[in-house]
């Protein structure tokens, strides 16, 4: 079998035409273009980090049915097919009971066939029960998916409930695996790499060790040409004048103003991190305002090339803002739906979280809280807080682990196994 | 159309036959004061219907009514004897009756808080239904018995659902009174406004679940700092640590791994005292039905909801309870219910939950601002009311004795309503935090809903979607339809059923293990 490269891939006929490709600036990478790391190749250019198929419900009546397709190929059953990391469900709580049209609902379209289109994903399922309001053939014919050999549809209503769909689900994905376990992993530039920035329970610690180095790593990144992605611009509204002075142009800083006023308005009168203007947070995380300082250094100091709304592809290289709430599992569903095919997370009491699909890299502010949950930890930053190694020093080890996991290294959460309940797309309306 | 396989079961809608009954009257009446009568199939002009002594003046296709008396300009249109509108012209009997000439106009809602109370005659003691359940310590009944792995959080979500996971049918073999161990998994708890009604909600409903009759033991998981902190949500439940009720703190045990292997020992430390629950024979006053339709269509309100109302008439007059919910799906309707309140402060509080849904939704595109949906209307719904109507026929005519807010505690017998979205999983979830120990949900294109710890029973509302998705349908309701059975024939055997699915009999959501996905509860507020 040739790689997806060389051949027309199966998966083909359901990309978009205008789905932007990571070939871009190819000729103004400087330093770190030597950097490499083993990918699967795209037809479209883009390039994924591991090669699972997908189980996707337009609404939460097919749920359960997602989850029993995903549960049935454990890992026995997938062991002829060495080249397929896995069969993910894509379960969330919303697409019916709710607004027909409007921005709650193409947010909710945009993030599954965004989701469905990352590089990771290299064949899906996408299952109805058949009466939901994000109609499984709306759906579709909005985000331009094309049903295939690639991308199969269950509407369980029409085959006749849970059981049926459920062996239905199981068979189209058998069909899919040979064609799943035909990709192959090839040498690309690091410049391929999309790395979604996150964080979750951070400490003061941060700010000196985890969230510098992960700034430091992420210049490296766009100096070697990849992308990465800043959001929670729930937090970031609080340095507004700081943010928009990092704007590439001037287009960019009135988009940055135009996505914090938003969540000004969003957020007015609510108790939220931006209307706390006292107060400290549970469990020893820092203060509002210096958690969003502390975020934003992991932003690195590169110019921000473009602005986002959430679970929009990603339209430009180098530091990129997509406009999400802080609330990790909502952000990080966002940052893959727009194609990250990477995320690096920053925590200092320890965190779990792992995305779905993509794997997480977990930065630990400190070698105490690492030491505590090695078992989910995947990088301490705690050497830092003594001097005995440099920001830049360590910027250089996480890229060196970035372009490790992007080729095949499990993190902590994907050994565990988290990721299987962690996509959340935001809910941004109200219910019916 | 299915890209991947074809039905396994084939539609039965172009081999079943009409049946006698349907030849001889092809209309449904609804109710005797009713001056329109419901076609159970398409009807030609000029077919005599002796039932109602009149000929079909024009065709009246199915789901659409028919005038069984003549109606004078300006007159009401009775059905389910409520005024679902006027007459916009004068109309002879048996003129097919739908939005060309029944006029919606400014129909003015007339209350009558509490003017047409009647209290219900419960039967004697002695003479009520029994069933098989489990009596609580606290005098509460419960038809499952399940151990709960609950978070504070979407944060232990992995951790929950590893640990229920370990229990599989082996690893429960010793305990055969244990019903199983369930993960109830949500996305709220972080990023979340920290306190308010969307915080109350939210811990209101996981505490509700905690305290359930059917949870029979609870593990409560956080990661460590959520917004929904343990100690604070525990003491606003009145929750207490005891051998029944344990916390597991995921950064103190040391992240994912050793969490889910503390977990599992606490759980299983917990099926022992699990297993000494018996089911013994009680009354059926003790059954709470949450009442629930999904995928409507244009049979639910002439067969499945109706054969529920009849049903739930029947528990509440053996003392039991079913709430109705889904309070954007009953506007347009409420004076049918305010009109029946036990007090007139009950009416008030549903028009006060009306009133918040309306700017709840202002200018959003959901259905409490528009018209009924093109295939309701085909399906002979005129206007908003008459589908309102249709659904909220599941509570019958029994007098209403009590509005809840969402997932509040229900203490009140009877026929009772909590405020809730009809988003079906979000609506059930808040109904079981309530108190209900079953659900019953009508379907007309068929839903493949399930729910624990309390099962959901569901109700076809007509018999080709019955044949086709049988393996998730529990009652058939067509018959109705059919002309085989009549909406009091068919609710005495709902009722009957909900006595054995309440002794344990499985439902078919329970047998295919639907439910653990489920549990949704409503999220009110905004994520940040």
């Amino acid at each position: 079998m040739s790689t997806s490269m060389n051949t027309p891939s199966p998966g083909e006929s359901r990309l978009a035409p205008n789905v932007p490709r990571a070939s871009r600036h190819a000729n103004d990478v400087p330093q770190q273009a030597h950097l490499e790391f083993q990918g699967y190749v795209r037809p479209d250019g883009r390039v994924g980090t591991r090669n699972h198929i997908g189980i996707f419900v337009v609404g939460n009546c097919g749920a359960t049915t997602a989850r029993m397709v995903a549960d049935h190929f454990t890992s026995k059953r997938l062991a002829s097919y060495g080249n397929v990391d896995g069969v993910v469900p894509f379960v969330h709580e919303l697409g019916c009971g709710m607004e027909m049209t409007g921005e709650p609902m193409n947010l909710l379209r945009r993030t599954i066939a965004g989701t469905i289109r990352n590089p990771n994903i290299v064949g899906a399922v996408v299952i109805a029960l058949g009466c939901e309001r994000n109609n499984i053939r709306g759906f579709f014919e909005q985000e331009k998916l094309v049903a295939g050999p690639m991308l199969h549809m269950i509407v369980m209503q029409e085959i006749g409930g849970t059981a049926n769909a459920v062996a239905a689900g199981i068979a189209a994905v058998e069909e899919m695996l040979p064609m799943a376990d035909a990709c192959q992993r090839e040498p690309v530039p690091a410049r391929h790499l999309v790395v979604g920035l996150q964080s979750a329970a951070v400490d003061d610690l941060a700010a000196r060790s985890a969230n510098p180095v992960l700034g430091a790593a992420v210049d490296l990144l766009v100096e070697a040409g990849g992308t990465a992605i800043l959001s929670e611009t729930s937090d970031l509204a609080a340095l507004q004048e700081q943010v928009a002075r990092r704007a590439a142009s001037a287009q960019v800083g009135g988009r940055i103003a135009q996505r914090i006023h938003w969540w000004k308005t969003y957020t007015h009168g609510r108790d939220t991190q931006l209307t706390r203007t006292s107060g400290s947070n549970p469990g020893g995380m820092a203060s509002s305002a210096d958690n969003a300082i502390s975020g934003f250094l992991r932003a690195g100091s590169s110019p921000i090339q473009a602005v986002l709304e959430y679970a929009h592809p990603v339209n430009a290289n180098g530091l990129v803002l997509m406009d999400a709430p802080a609330y990790a599992a909502v952000s990080a569903t966002g940052q893959v739906a727009s194609g990250a095919n990477l995320v690096a997370l920053t925590t200092g009491l320890g965190s779990t979280f792992g995305a779905a699909g993509v794997p997480t890299v977990k930065l630990v502010s400190n070698s105490a809280a690492f030491a505590r949950m090695e078992d989910d930890s995947d990088i301490d930053c705690g050497p830092v807080l003594d001097g005995s190694t440099g920001v830049l020093e360590m910027a250089q080890v996480v890229l060196q682990r970035w372009l490790e996991y992007a080729s095949g290294e499990l993190t902590k959460s994907e050994e565990l196994g988290v990721g299987d309940n962690e996509y959340v797309p935001w809910p941004i309306g109200v219910l019916a | 159309m299915t890209t991947t396989a074809k039905p396994i079961t084939p539609t039965l809608s172009s081999t079943v036959k009409p049946s006698d009954a349907v030849l001889r009257n092809p209309f449904i009446r609804l109710d005797p004061k009713d001056n329109v009568v419901v076609a159970r199939m398409e009807v030609p002009a000029g077919t005599p219907v002796p039932a109602e002594g009149v000929t079909t003046l024009q065709a009246v296709p199915a789901g659409h009514k028919m005038a069984t008396r003549a109606i004078a300009k300006g007159a009401p249109v009775l059905k389910y004897n409520t005024v679902i509108g006027f007459a916009s012209e004068d109309l002879p009997a048996g003129t097919w009756m739908h939005s060309h000439n029944i006029a919606f106009g400014d129909l003015v809602k007339d209350y009558r808080h509490g003017l047409d109370y009647a209290p219900t005659v419960l039967l004697s003691p002695g003479d009520r239904a029994r069933f098989h359940g489990i009596v609580r310590a606290d005098g509460r009944v419960a038809t499952r018995n399940y151990i709960g792995v609950f978070i504070v959080s979407h944060s232990g979500a992995t951790v929950a659902r590893q640990i229920a996971r370990f229990f599989d049918a082996d690893e429960l073999a010793a305990y055969p009174h244990v019903d199983g161990v369930v993960p109830y998994i949500h996305e709220q708890g972080s990023g979340m406004e920290r306190s308010g009604e969307p915080m109350d909600m939210l811990r209101r409903t996981i505490g509700g679940y905690v305290k359930h009759p059917n949870t029979a033991g609870a593990l409560v998981i956080a990661l460590g700092q959520e917004h929904n902190e343990l100690e604070a949500f525990l003491e606003h439940q009145g929750l207490v640590r005891g051998p029944m009720l344990q916390t597991l703190v995921i950064q103190d045990a040391g992240g994912t791994k050793k969490a889910i292997a503390a977990g599992i020992e606490i759980v299983r430390a917990m099926l022992p005292q699990a297993d000494t629950a018996r089911r013994e024979s009680v009354s059926a006053e003790h059954i709470m039905v949450g009442m629930q339709c999904g995928g409507s269509d244009g049979f639910s309100g002439l067969s499945a909801n109706p054969a529920l109302g009849a049903a739930m008439e029947i528990l509440i007059r053996n003392g039991g309870t079913a709430i109705l919910s889904e309070t954007s799906e009953i506007y347009g309707v409420e004076h049918t219910l305010t009109a029946r309140a036990r007090t007139p402060e009950i009416g008030q509080k549903l028009v006060a939950r009306i009133d918040w849904w309306l700017e709840y939704n202002k200018g959003r595109d959901t259905q409490i601002n528009g018209q009924v949906s093109p295939g309701n209307n085909a399906g002979g719904l005129a206007n908003v009311l008459e589908k309102s109507l249709g659904g909220a026929k599941k509570g019958g005519n029994a007098p209403l004795m009590e509005v809840y807010e969402y997932a509040q505690p229900v203490t009140q017998h009877g026929l009772v309503f909590m405020d809730t979205p009809g988003y079906d999983p979000v609506s059930a979830t808040g109904q079981i935090a309530g108190g209900a120990n079953l659900i019953c949900f009508t379907t007309g294109r068929g839903s493949c809903f399930g729910s624990v710890p309390s099962p959901t029973i569901k109700l076809a509302s007509n018999t080709p979607m019955y044949a086709r998705m049988e393996p998730d349908m529990d009652i058939n309701c067509g018959p109705v339809i059919d002309g085989d059975a009549t909406i009091a024939d068919m609710g005495q055997r709902i009722f009957e059923q909900v006595l054995r699915h309440a002794s344990g009999e499985k439902t078919k959501s329970e047998a295919l293990g639907v439910g653990l996905n489920e549990f949704v509860p409503w999220p009110l507020g905004i994520a940040d």
